[in-house]
């Protein structure tokens, strides 16, 4: 007994011999454990990331916000601050209370003026942290009293250390001046800011009028403000997200939690209710969650069919090994099939041996999973329970691979014992199987054209992709891929006679290749199929991202876009470039509904984005074209088509003749399908008022557009005392959920592509391992005829670095062919401009060529290295 | 294999062993921090005597904390003008209307938990006002203040004249006014009546009550004089509350407008040092607040979108109840937390509450 236990407890030891093997086993185990446990990581890091996104999408808006307005009672603050602190705590997950304490606007004046139209109007404000969050201008010695803003202390000609009479009706209050901050009404919020931006910026966002500049002080002295004025104020409860690492099951699970607080906070029954009677309150996160979880929701089913794909690919590279070392070890394996070992045994017998290698390969593999998906995955925030299924995944990878390494070797001893394979198999053996792989690819690929598309919108506006789309390529690389290996193989691999004699290392290197073509033309395919999921992931992630780019960029208009009252002009030398927008109009006779854009063509040019696919002639000249015009007639470029020459814009029901000067496919500022018109400004206005029209009301907008990052536009508005509105910039909208789906979709399948890139260095060691006998037998041999080691070196980089680069032409043309084939069909909002670009991934291209050619060289490394270790007298022994 | 393989076979054993133990262990690691326990709650003893203020001839008896509810019978058309328990749980006082006139005489009744109920000494004319507290019952017709005890109902003794009459804790003596001016004298009637204050344009906390109020409720405790002053005139619908100290010092509570609402009660925490009003909120609705006598900070334990009327402490002077809407009665401990919320079947009067 005590010898079997011995005999078994070193069996899962017996690959040490043969460390190529045991490495390959490893390698290929940690790339199925990878495969596995990457996916519900990189779900979850998928989740956290559109969480993240969503979250700063929505401006800052709190978690938690509660509204109440009424009587300054410092006393009822108390006990409200107290309740609903008491019932958020323990949701967890949020920051600490924001409590606003807002004013009536009230007249402010040195003490002893009277408050007059000519008086500067105030809005007293607490906030908690508020000091903290504005540019302090000058700062007082005493404690208390009242912050005001630059422009307040410009107006009124007052400073810290002076007083500040607020008054309203016949009341009036004097308090001591603290300290100066810096006025940021006309400038982007922050986060802290953005929840009361309304209140910051007035109505309507500014656009139309000028808001009251605050006064900042504590709770308790507005207050009393507000008490000594008898006017009455609004107080805002709100909880920011902690959106520190948040996780989209914690985020859930947070909103669960406020959901019932503002159950609560309705309901009058209960203790936080009863607080509460009369106020508003709302929770973003619900809406906030929801849309993540659609966007996470998008590339589940990508993401996991690319994951089994994975597997897949990893399990074949598993039973690789298995056949590999059952060749390897052929002496033993018709040793033990004549002692009478049959398959059921050999094959637990290779599980057991396995053991060692997955084991530790699917340990690395989750440890990796775990430790890569973190650092490369959309958020570096991934949940616990997610981690429990990567760990769930490795220990199931781990059970099937020892499966599979059993089924190999069972096979291997039957095809021992049955010695010459039979008729079916040699017919098998002889099959083409890439063209039935290939065939697949192209009922694949039939299958989504006549679909129309290869994504879809989801519920909460996220784009799911058809796994076809990710199914398409796998088989349409591996089939042609096969193919051209195979065409390859008879046309190279065996024209050995031709190579050329004057190089020694190419010389032995066409040699070696002639000599083993199946070997040479698996690795190539497998490096091929691997370098062809990376190229294509590239190409379309690249595509993709580009035209998410492009597409904001149109829709923006530029980098960036502020909106401005209508009557504003852009200030002089500005950044900007001022335009007016008047949608919802009619192109008769056709009834097209059209949107306007009245531009100034000095600036305009200047500040759009422009690509030149939009239009046959160039920006200038299409701008110079409305300098063309008939009398009577308003000139104008038409973007989008649908709008006939001679047709009559209804401007308002007011009929304006229009006369096409220009057409363009696209143009900057479109917004969706509806044809764009684009006119001269004071063309425009000229036609506007010939036609008896006003260009006011809610459907005419003024933005100006800047080919900059928001900020110097912003500080260049506030110079000019300009009220700046909705701020807008084409980075937002292109980390819209319907773009960040696709892009992690096709990060993960990148993924995929270098993980199938590693599954390409299992075949190079296979391949090293299952020729390095007879490598060695023929160095041994060489170097007694004068083969130097450079050369011997050097030859077999030129056989790996060949056939690898082989496989990386193969690959990256079948790629970009497979991406030329399905591009089109992958735009996630087709219903705006320009349609969908194909980019192709030099970069990456270039740095795999790279790497191949460095695995290459390594791979030469090591086969030298092997070979000047070699025993030559037990070699020469064994080749005998 | 060679003793030296076997050992290296040992440690690969091991590493891998180390390996797969870590990589499981980290990924299947998650922790979630203990939920905070909810800080405790004042437990609720004793029986609590109420009355609803429909002409339904009872009051209901409510036994804590199992918040069963008793009801005994009234004579028909009754609803106490006061009432307190004589024997906790067991037997009540209750002074009672013997018509349906607002003018008919008042009798106090002996009420029984088991449902009867037995007049006890002579009937009283013209109360305007009654109060009980400290073992005694107070009733107040303006031209007189009559006290009787509760351990020897019914015989009632003249204290001097008032209509607002309220006794102290100890049932020593009886405050009483006739709504500018606050009298004491001993509940025996063994001294001699003493003038304690009076309403004056410049007393600290009453600003325009100081000329055009009067005195609407008396709550003598442990720290002094509790003083509710209604407005009157152009101050109408205004209130203040102020805390007369042993020394003669008046400690503003508080002043608002009643918004309509009821004026509110005044309630010494037993044995302590807080005094508990229900005021009503500006926006509707209305508060419990307790106010510290000697610094005069105060603070809310409750909101009610109606309005609380009635309110009490517990015996222990740890937790209140006030009726609020819904026909509930909340009790609610001195941090303002809800301890439970019982349904109390329009019985909104609140009377005593024993233990």
């Amino acid at each position: 007994m005590g010898r079997v236990a011995s005999r078994l407890a070193r069996r899962p030891f017996q690959l040490l011999r043969f460390p190529s093997l045991l490495l390959a086993m490893t390698l290929a185990a940690a790339l199925l454990a990878l495969a596995g446990a990457a996916a519900p990581l990189f779900l979850s890091s998928a989740g956290s990331a559109a969480f993240a996104s969503a979250l700063s999408r929505s401006g800052g808006t709190p978690a938690l916000s509660v509204a109440d307005s009424g009587q300054a009672d410092p006393v009822l603050l108390a006990f409200r601050n107290r309740q609903l602190d008491q019932a958020v705590r323990p949701v967890g997950g949020l920051g600490p209370m924001v409590l606003s304490v807002t004013g009536s606007a009230v007249c402010a004046a040195r003490p002893g003026a009277t408050c007059g139209a000519s008086q500067p109007v105030v809005r007293p404000l607490a906030r908690t942290g508020a000091l903290s969050h504005v540019r302090v201008v000058a700062r007082g010695g005493q404690t208390g009293g009242v912050w005001i803003s630059d422009i307040t202390a410009g107006q009124t000609g007052l400073g810290p250390g002076d007083s500040l009479a607020l008054s309203a009706a016949d009341r009036s209050i004097t308090v001591p001046i603290a300290g100066v901050f810096h006025d940021f009404a006309g400038e982007d919020l922050s986060d802290f800011w953005a929840p009361l931006g309304g209140l910051i910026r007035g109505a309507a966002g500014g656009v139309d009028h000028a808001p009251a500049p605050l006064v900042i002080s504590d709770a308790a002295t507005i207050q009393r403000i507000d008490g000594a004025l008898d006017s009455s104020e609004q107080v805002n409860w709100e909880y920011p997200i902690d959106a520190n690492g948040k996780t989209l099951p914690e985020a859930a699970a947070t909103s669960r939690a406020l959901q019932s607080v503002v159950a609560k906070l309705s309901d009058p029954a209960t203790q936080l209710g009863s607080a509460f009677t009369n106020s508003f309150q709302a929770t973003a996160l619900p809406a906030i969650v929801a849309q993540a979880s659609a966007a996470q929701a998008a590339t589940t089913g990508a993401v996991q069919s690319i994951a089994l794909a994975g597997q897949l690919l990893a399990l074949v590279g598993v039973g690789s090994a298995g056949v590999y070392a059952a060749r390897r070890r052929r002496t033993e394996v018709s040793l033990l099939a004549v002692r009478g070992v049959g398959p059921l045994r050999y094959g637990l017998t290779s599980s057991v041996e396995a053991v060692l290698p997955v084991a530790i390969g699917s340990g690395v593999g989750l440890a990796a999973a775990a430790a890569m998906v973190p650092l490369f995955g959309p958020s570096s925030s991934v949940a616990a329970s997610s981690a429990q299924d990567a760990a769930t995944a490795a220990l199931l990878g781990f059970v099937v691979a020892l499966v599979v390494v059993g089924l190999v070797g069972a096979a291997a001893v039957t095809r021992e014992f049955e010695g010459v394979p039979g008729r079916g198999a040699a017919i098998a053996a002889r099959t083409p199987w890439e063209a039935v792989v290939l065939a697949l690819a192209l009922a694949s690929w039939y299958e989504i054209v006549t679909r129309g598309s290869g994504l879809s919108p989801g519920p909460g506006g996220e784009v799911r992709i058809d796994r076809l789309m990710l199914l398409f390529p796998v088989l349409f690389l591996a089939g042609a891929g096969g193919l051209a290996v195979r065409l390859l193989q008879r046309v190279a691999f065996r024209r050995r006679a031709r190579a050329d004699r004057r190089s020694v290392p190419a010389f032995l290197a066409a040699r070696r290749l002639g000599s083993a073509p199946r070997a040479a033309a698996v690795l190539v395919t497998a490096s091929a199929l691997s370098i062809g999921i990376l190229a294509y992931a590239g190409t379309v992630a690249a595509s993709v991202a580009g035209t998410a780019r492009e597409k904001a960029l149109v829709q923006v208009g530029s980098r960036t876009a502020v909106g401005v009252a209508p009557g504003t002009a852009a200030p002089a030398g500005s950044v900007a470039a001022a335009v007016l927008r008047v949608i919802g109009q009619q192109a008769e006779p056709a009834g097209t509904t059209v949107d306007l854009l009245a531009i100034d063509p000095e600036t305009f040019a200047r500040q759009a984005f422009w690509d030149p696919r939009f239009a046959t002639s160039s920006l200038t000249s299409l701008l110079a074209a409305l300098d063309r015009s008939t009398p009577g007639r308003l000139p104008v470029i038409v973007a989008g088509g649908g709008v006939p020459g001679g047709s009559t814009l209804s401007l308002f029901e007011a009929p304006v003749p229009i006369q096409v000067v220009g057409r363009a496919g696209t143009f900057p500022g479109t917004r969706g399908k509806r044809p764009l018109l684009i006119v001269r400004e004071p063309d425009l206005r000229a036609a506007a008022n010939r036609a008896g029209v006003s260009l006011t009301g809610l459907s005419v907008r003024r933005e100006l557009w800047s080919n900059t990052d928001p900020a110097p536009l912003l500080t260049e508005l506030r110079s000019a005392n300009v009220a700046a509105g909705r701020v807008v910039t084409a980075t937002q909208v292109e980390s819209a959920p319907s773009f960040l789906a696709l892009s992690w979709t096709f990060q993960f399948l990148a993924a995929l592509g270098l993980l199938a890139g590693l599954l390409s260095l299992v075949s190079l060691l296979l391949y090293l391992q299952a020729r390095q006998r007879t490598e060695e037998v023929a160095y041994v041999l060489g170097r007694r005829m004068g083969l130097t080691r450079r050369a011997h070196r050097r030859s077999i980089a030129f056989e790996l670095s060949g056939m690898l680069l082989c496989a990386l032409a193969i690959g990256g043309c079948l790629a970009g062919l497979a991406a030329l084939l399905v591009y089109r069909r992958l735009d996630p909002l087709p219903a705006l401009p320009p349609g969908p670009l194909l980019r192709l991934p030099l970069g990456l291209l270039a740095a795999t060529a790279v790497a191949l050619v460095t695995a290459a060289w390594g791979g030469s490394w090591l086969v030298q290295r092997q070979a000047d270790r070699t025993n030559v007298g037990e070699l020469m022994r064994l080749a005998s | 294999m060679q003793k030296g393989d076997w050992a290296r076979t040992r440690r690969w054993q091991i590493t891998a062993g180390a390996v797969m133990v870590l990589s499981f262990v980290a990924a299947a690691c998650t922790g979630a921090p203990p939920a905070p326990s909810p800080a405790a709650k004042p437990a609720l003893h004793g029986w609590m005597l109420a009355a609803s203020s429909v002409f339904d001839g009872r009051v209901s008896l409510l036994t804590l904390p199992s918040g069963r509810v008793r009801s005994a019978s009234l004579p028909p058309n009754a609803i106490p003008v006061a009432a307190a328990w004589a024997s906790p749980g067991s037997v009540a006082l209750a002074l009672l209307p013997t018509g349906s006139d607002a003018r008919s005489p008042d009798r106090l009744y002996r009420v029984n938990a088991g449902g009867t109920t037995q007049p006890v000494g002579r009937t009283l004319l013209g109360v305007r006002q009654a109060s009980a507290g400290g073992g005694l019952i107070t009733a107040a017709t303006c031209r007189d203040v009559l006290v009787t005890a509760v351990a020897d109902p019914g015989r009632w003794r003249s204290l001097g004249a008032g209509c607002l009459a309220a006794p102290a804790p100890d049932g020593t003596s009886v405050t009483f006014s006739d709504g500018s001016t606050v009298w004491t004298a001993p509940a025996d009637g063994s001294g001699p009546v003493r003038r304690l204050w009076a309403i004056e344009p410049s007393t600290p906390g009453l600003g325009e009550l100081g000329r055009h109020g009067t005195i609407g409720a008396l709550a003598p405790g442990p720290q002094g004089l509790a003083i509710r002053v209604d407005g009157t005139g152009p101050s109408s619908g205004a209130f203040a509350i102020v805390v007369l100290r042993p020394d003669g010092s008046v400690q503003p509570i508080t002043a608002g407008s009643l918004g309509g609402q009821s004026p509110p009660e005044l309630a010494w925490q037993p044995g302590g040092r807080l005094l508990a009003f229900n005021a009503p909120l500006l926006d509707g609705g209305g508060t419990v607040q307790v106010a510290d006598a000697t610094t005069g900070a105060r603070r809310i334990v409750a909101i009610d979108p109606q309005g609380f009327s009635g309110l009490l402490w517990s015996p222990s002077g740890a937790a209140l109840v006030a009726s609020g809407s819904d026909d509930h009665w909340l009790f609610v401990d001195l941090a303002g937390d809800w301890i439970t919320r019982i349904p109390s079947g329009g019985a909104f009067l609140l009377y005593d509450w024993g233990a």
